[in-house]
């Protein structure tokens, strides 16, 4: 069994994701999610107003990038804070649990 | 029926593309509607008679069809023809002007032309099946309106000839691209050196979702 992550290290990965850049990410990916002939590329900043996107951020592009690699980091923004908070959820329950 | 539909549809997507450079799919539907519509009786009139289809100009037209007929008998075989000849017609490669203006989305740089979809490169390094838009008479904001890129690259139709490239307008197959023509022959450095330095997407500020 591996050793526990300690807090330090979940808050280190907590400021790392923050410290990037705002809003939300989405990949968008050549013939897939936009028309062909526009690269793929991550949508940073991304809000949705009514049934309008808007854009607050430069794009991001990735050299050498498949389409997974551009997937994955782009969710990665949701899904770290989403990890961490289940994290700190569990955490909480069996200190909870154990006392 | 259904050929009746299909006929008128692709008449009036291939009429809009040349009188406007863009396709309403919209509109063709109705097209498609009205072709079905119609199909059961006067089609008729084009029996016995060969259909050839012709470009005059900026128009489709269906030489051969003699509005006297009545010949039932041969009726469905020439609406096969009309069909077929329209398919092919509509497959059949849009030549652009020199002047038509093409743009790609994104930095336009060597290293991701390669990634692109549908992209081939040969032994030579030459590449084939580089996605764009282009049209005639079609400023850059049309043109850039299909991406979601916060930035485009931009070049003409005759910039890439020069370069001893060749430039195909593929609008059909391609519905959310209206604009959409494909690129060969010409190596990831001539085209960032085509489509460099890139200028903002003029479209980006409010755009609809994708999907």
């Amino acid at each position: 069994m591996s050793e526990p992550i300690t807090n330090d290290y979940l808050e280190t990965v907590r400021k790392r994701c923050d410290s990037s850049t705002k809003g939300l990410w989405i990949a968008s990916v050549e013939g897939r999610d936009h028309p062909l002939g526009g690269e793929t590329v991550i949508l940073r900043g991304v809000s949705r107003e009514d049934d309008v996107l808007r854009r607050d951020e430069d794009d991001l592009y990735l050299i050498g990038g498949t389409v997974a690699d551009y997937d994955f980091i782009s969710h990665a923004k949701q899904d770290i804070p989403l990890l961490l908070n289940e994290v700190a959820r569990l955490r909480k329950l069996l200190k909870k649990t154990s006392d | 029926m259904a050929v009746g539909a299909v006929v008128d549809a692709s008449i009036n997507a291939y009429t809009q593309y040349q009188d406007t450079g863009h396709i309403n799919w919209g509109e063709v539907g109705e097209h498609a509607v009205q072709g079905a519509l119609i199909a059961g009786a006067p089609f008729v009139a084009l029996a016995a008679t060969p259909v050839v289809m012709s470009e005059t100009g900026n128009s489709l037209s269906l030489a051969g069809a003699n509005t006297n007929s009545t010949g039932l008998f041969n009726a469905g075989q020439s609406l096969n023809n009309v069909s077929s000849n329209v398919a092919a017609f509509l497959n059949s490669p849009i030549s652009l002007p020199d002047s038509a203006l093409v743009c790609r989305g994104g930095t336009c740089l060597a290293s991701q032309f390669a990634g692109g979809t549908g992209v081939t490169v040969e032994a030579d390094g030459t590449m084939s099946g580089v996605s764009v838009s282009s049209a005639s008479n079609k400023t850059i904001e049309n043109l850039s309106s299909p991406y979601l890129n916060n930035q485009v690259g931009v070049t003409t139709a005759g910039q890439i000839r020069a370069a001893g490239g060749q430039i195909t307008s593929s609008p059909i197959g391609n519905p959310y691209n209206p604009y959409h023509a494909s690129i060969d022959g010409l190596t990831a450095q001539q085209l960032e050196g085509l489509f460099t330095p890139t200028i903002r997407n003029p479209y980006i500020t409010f755009i609809n979702m994708p999907r």
